[in-house]
C-alpha cells in the first residue's frame, strides 16, 4: 500500500506512456462500440440497414451512370468528318490535299474517296434497286475521310474550324450532333444522382445522429461523471464516433450487397440488349474498386459526422456558464 | 490552494448564490463548508471544480486565476482533484474496480499501472475484497467509500466533497469523516460541504459558515 497520497507524489507521464494509453483507449473504444451495436442486434441493425438502403439508390445510379458513360465513350470513338470537294478540284489536287492532311498532328488518317468509287459503292449498296436507272449520271463529289487523333468534341471542333478555311472544301459533315446531345442528357442525370446522393448522404447524417443521441441519453450520467473527473471532450467523443463509424461501414456493406444483387438481377437482361445490339457490349454492371471506396469513405464519413454533431451539441450543453 | 476574493454568482433570474465571498484554503487544510441548504455550499464547489464560473470576483485553485483557464483547459485543471459526490455518482454498469479505475483512463495513465493504483486506492477505503462487485451490490457506506477511492485514485493535491455523509448514518458518516482526515493527515487538502453540524462541531477542523451565499464565519485568513 503507498504510503503517500499527496499532490506532490504525482508523477508526469511520459509522452510515450501518454501515447500507448491513447492506442489503448482507442482499441477500448472501437472494440466496446461494436460490441454495443452487437449486443442489441434487432435495434442496431435497424439503423444500419435503414442507412445501407439510403446509400443503395445513389450508388446504383453511379454504377448504372459509370456503365453508361463508359459505353458512350466507346461510341464517340471512330468519330469521322468528311469532306466534300468543290466539283473542279482534280484527282491529283484532292491527293495532294490528302497529303498535306496527312502530316498535320491533329489527323490520324485521311483518305480520299473519288467519285467514281462513292458511286460504286452506292450502287452495290442499293444493288437490286437500279439505282443507275433512275439517276443517269454520277451525281455524288469527291470526298475525303478524315479520322481526327483526339476524338472529344472540343478537338473535334477546332478541327472542323481548320478545315472550313479549305478553299476546296463545298461542305464539311461532322455527325457530332447526336453526341452532343447525349452528353448533354448525360450531365443532366449526373447532375441528378448527385443531388440524390446528397440528399440521402443527408438521411444517412440524421439517422446516425438521431442513433447516436439516444446512445448519448442512456450514458448520461458515464458523460457527466467522467468529465467531472477530467474528461477531454474528445475523449467523451471517442466512443460514440466509433460507434458511428462502424454504422458508417455496416452500413456502406449493406448497400454494397443491394447493388451486388440488382446486377446479378439485371445481368441477365442486360446480356439480352447485348446481343440485340450485336456490337455494343453492356457488360454486366461492374462494381469497381473506386466505387466501393467512394461508397465506404462517404459512408463511415456521415456516420462519423452525424455522431460528431450528436455529441458536440450535447457537450455544449454541459460547459460551464 | 483555494483562495476566494470577493466572489458573486447570480443565476439567470437574477438569484445571487454567493455574494461577496472571501476566503483562503491553505495547503494541506482540511475544512468544513457549512450552512443550510441553499446557502450556496454547493456554488463555491462548482467555482472550484469549473462547472460554473463566477460572476465576478476572483478564484483561484491551485496558484491558478480560474477566471483565465479557458474551456478547453479545464479537463486538465479537474484532475489536480478529486470530487466526491453526495449521490456518489458511480457507474452501475461496470465494476467497482472500473468505476475507481476511470480517472486514470481518463488522465491517460499507463495500462500497466491502473491495476496497481486501482488496488492501492480500493485498499486504503477498505474495499480490496470488492473490486469485481457492482456498486449496486454494496451498501450505502461502501458505495460512497468506492467514490472517495476514484476522488483519490489520481493521487490529488486537493479533495472536494459535497455532502459525503447526507445519506449515511452517524456511525458511517463518522468513519468517512475519518477517512478523509486520514488523507488530509499525508498532506492533501480537503474542503467537505456539509450541513451535518453536530458532526463538524466533533471534529477538530475550520468551518467555513454560509447563510444566504454570505460567508458568516470561519473565512478569516
Amino acid at each position: 500500500m503507498p504510503k503517500k497520497s499527496s499532490g506532490a507524489s504525482r508523477r508526469k507521464l511520459s509522452l510515450k506512456e501518454k501515447r500507448s494509453a491513447w492506442l489503448y483507449h482507442h482499441r477500448q473504444m472501437a472494440v466496446s462500440s461494436i460490441k454495443q451495436i452487437m449486443h442489441k442486434p434487432l435495434s442496431s441493425a435497424l439503423t444500419w440497414m435503414v442507412i445501407a438502403i439510403s446509400l443503395s439508390l445513389p450508388s446504383l445510379l453511379f454504377v448504372a451512370l459509370d456503365n453508361i458513360t463508359q459505353k458512350t465513350e466507346n461510341l464517340q470513338k471512330g468519330g469521322h468528318i468528311t469532306l466534300f470537294l468543290q466539283p473542279y478540284v482534280s484527282e491529283v489536287e484532292a491527293l495532294e490535299l490528302v497529303e498535306s492532311l496527312q502530316s498535320r498532328d491533329e489527323i490520324k488518317s485521311a483518305n480520299y474517296i473519288s467519285k467514281d468509287k462513292a458511286w460504286q459503292d452506292m450502287q452495290q449498296r442499293f444493288a437490286g434497286q437500279q439505282i443507275s436507272q433512275l439517276v443517269n449520271q454520277n451525281p455524288l463529289p469527291s470526298a475525303i475521310e478524315v479520322i481526327p487523333t483526339n476524338d472529344d468534341l472540343e478537338s473535334i471542333e477546332r478541327l472542323q474550324l481548320v478545315l472550313e478555311n479549305l478553299g476546296v472544301v463545298s461542305e464539311i459533315l461532322v455527325d457530332m450532333a447526336w453526341v452532343e446531345r447525349l452528353n448533354a442528357w448525360l450531365l443532366v442525370v449526373k447532375q441528378t444522382v448527385w443531388v440524390i446522393a446528397c440528399l440521402l448522404g443527408f438521411t444517412v447524417l440524421l439517422v446516425v445522429g438521431n442513433t447516436i443521441r439516444l446512445n448519448i441519453e442512456a450514458h448520461r450520467e458515464e458523460i457527466t461523471v467522467s468529465k467531472l473527473v477530467g474528461a477531454t471532450d474528445a475523449f467523451v467523443r471517442r466512443g460514440f464516433l466509433y460507434m458511428g463509424f462502424w454504422y458508417g461501414l455496416l452500413g456502406a456493406i449493406g448497400a454494397w450487397i443491394v447493388v451486388f444483387i440488382c446486377a446479378l438481377i439485371l445481368q441477365q437482361p442486360l446480356q439480352m440488349l447485348e446481343q440485340n445490339y450485336g456490337g455494343m457490349s453492356f457488360s454486366v454492371m461492374q462494381w469497381n474498386i473506386r466505387g466501393t471506396f467512394y461508397l465506404l469513405a462517404g459512408s463511415i464519413f456521415c456516420g462519423m459526422f452525424g455522431a460528431w454533431l450528436a455529441v458536440w451539441r450535447h457537450l455544449r450543453d454541459i460547459n460551464p456558464t | 490552494m483555494i483562495i476566494f476574493d470577493q466572489v458573486s454568482k447570480r443565476y439567470d433570474g437574477g438569484f445571487e448564490a454567493l455574494s461577496n465571498v472571501s476566503f483562503h484554503l491553505k495547503q494541506g487544510e482540511m475544512a468544513f463548508l457549512t450552512g443550510h441548504s441553499g446557502a450556496g455550499k454547493s456554488t463555491i464547489l462548482k467555482l472550484i471544480s469549473l462547472m460554473e464560473r463566477p460572476s465576478s470576483g476572483q478564484v483561484r485553485v491551485n496558484n491558478q486565476l480560474t477566471n483565465k483557464i479557458n474551456d478547453k483547459q479545464i479537463p486538465f485543471m479537474r484532475r489536480n482533484f478529486g470530487i466526491v459526490f453526495q449521490n456518489h455518482q458511480l457507474l452501475f454498469d461496470r465494476s467497482v474496480y472500473d468505476n475507481v479505475a476511470l480517472p486514470l483512463v481518463i488522465s491517460g495513465e499507463s495500462p500497466k499501472d491502473i491495476p496497481r493504483r486501482v488496488r492501492a486506492a480500493l485498499d486504503k477505503v477498505g474495499l480490496l475484497k470488492k473490486e469485481k462487485f457492482n456498486p449496486i451490490q454494496l451498501s450505502g457506506g461502501e458505495q460512497q467509500r468506492v467514490g472517495i477511492a476514484r476522488a483519490v485514485v489520481n493521487k490529488p493535491a486537493l479533495i472536494l466533497a459535497d455532502e459525503p455523509t447526507g445519506n449515511l448514518d452517524p456511525q458511517l458518516a463518522k468513519d468517512i469523516m475519518a477517512l478523509f482526515a486520514e488523507f488530509n493527515r499525508v498532506g492533501t487538502s480537503v474542503l467537505i460541504a456539509s450541513h451535518d453540524l453536530a458532526l463538524i462541531a466533533r471534529l477538530p477542523y475550520r468551518a467555513l459558515t454560509l447563510k444566504n451565499g454570505k460567508l458568516i464565519g470561519g473565512g478569516m485568513f
